[in-house]
């Protein structure tokens, strides 16, 4: 086989593989019910967890164990994002949370989402960026452009071409002091 | 008994793995993964399981520690397991199977 056939057929399967997982923006059903008090808090461990619905299938968004977006496997709404914050490489940043409109957020996966399990989300910058005096973390692009939605009080997502690009969440409930060494 | 050859080499190169097979029982969750929700997840707090990923899985460092991963059987279907550990800090910070 030629070099370039085998290179085609390559990005191909990379393709089909991106592309069987997406993210779609549906209407206000779910969302409407989450808590409005609901957010972010860190515990004595440095785990970064949340008080609202909860799911029960995990993505690793890049692949990276620390940026774990967890959906109702019934119905891939994504529910909220966890994280630990211990030893994680953030990059210092002025952040500024886009202007952003209350929806639900959904996760398709290539195969029907399984109770207690979960995937590894690759079209995604495994990077961390924090801004001290906003006290907000993005994880992923930080300069992405799409669609913003707040699918859960805190927390922002970045959507373009069914792709999530970024996440933002805003951490200024947290009554701990957050560090990361 | 069966006497087997084990070289130096194997040894030094799987330290943490033998420290981790040996007192998995003893880490602790971080609260990421310790919460009811995900500890119900089928097979989550199996010991076994664990030394078992520890003893056939492939090694692998990471920032945070190790990572041992291995394809096993879950509910009749073969999923990837994997298992992240501080080894200094006696931590399990992953813990799960198809991710």
């Amino acid at each position: 086989m030629a070099l370039g056939s085998w290179f085609l057929i390559r990005e191909k399967d990379k393709q089909g593989k991106t592309c069987n997982m997406y993210f779609t923006i549906e209407d206000p059903k779910y969302c409407k019910l989450i808590p409005p008090d609901s957010a972010f808090y860190l515990a004595d461990d440095s785990s970064l967890l949340y008080n609202g619905l909860q799911g029960d299938f995990s993505v690793l968004l890049g692949g990276n164990w620390r940026f774990e977006l967890i959906v109702d496997s019934q119905t891939g709404l994504c529910t909220h994002m966890q994280s630990f914050l211990k030893k994680l490489e953030v990059t210092a940043a002025d952040l500024d949370l886009p202007a952003s409109i209350k929806n639900d957020l959904h996760f398709v996966g290539q195969k029907p989402l399984e109770p207690g399990c979960g995937c590894h989300y690759h079209p995604f910058n495994n990077m961390a960026f924090w801004d001290e005096k906003k006290k907000i973390l993005c994880y992923g692009d930080p300069c992405s452009k799409g669609e913003a939605v707040e699918f859960t009080p805190k927390t922002i997502a970045i959507v373009k071409d069914a792709q999530l690009k970024s996440m933002y969440l805003v951490l200024d409930c947290v009554d701990r002091e957050i560090s990361f060494s | 008994m069966q006497d087997y050859l084990v070289c130096g080499g194997w040894l030094k190169a799987n330290v943490p793995r033998i420290k981790a097979y040996k007192n998995i029982e003893n880490y602790q969750y971080t609260k990421t993964i310790s919460d009811a929700k995900h500890m119900s997840r089928p097979y989550a707090n199996s010991v076994l399981t664990q030394k078992e990923v520890i003893k056939y899985g492939k090694m692998t460092k990471d920032p945070f520690g190790y990572v041992f991963s291995t394809m096993g059987s879950v509910n009749g279907k073969v999923k990837l397991w994997r298992l992240g550990v501080n080894i200094g800090e006696k931590l399990i910070w992953h813990w799960g199977h198809g991710f």
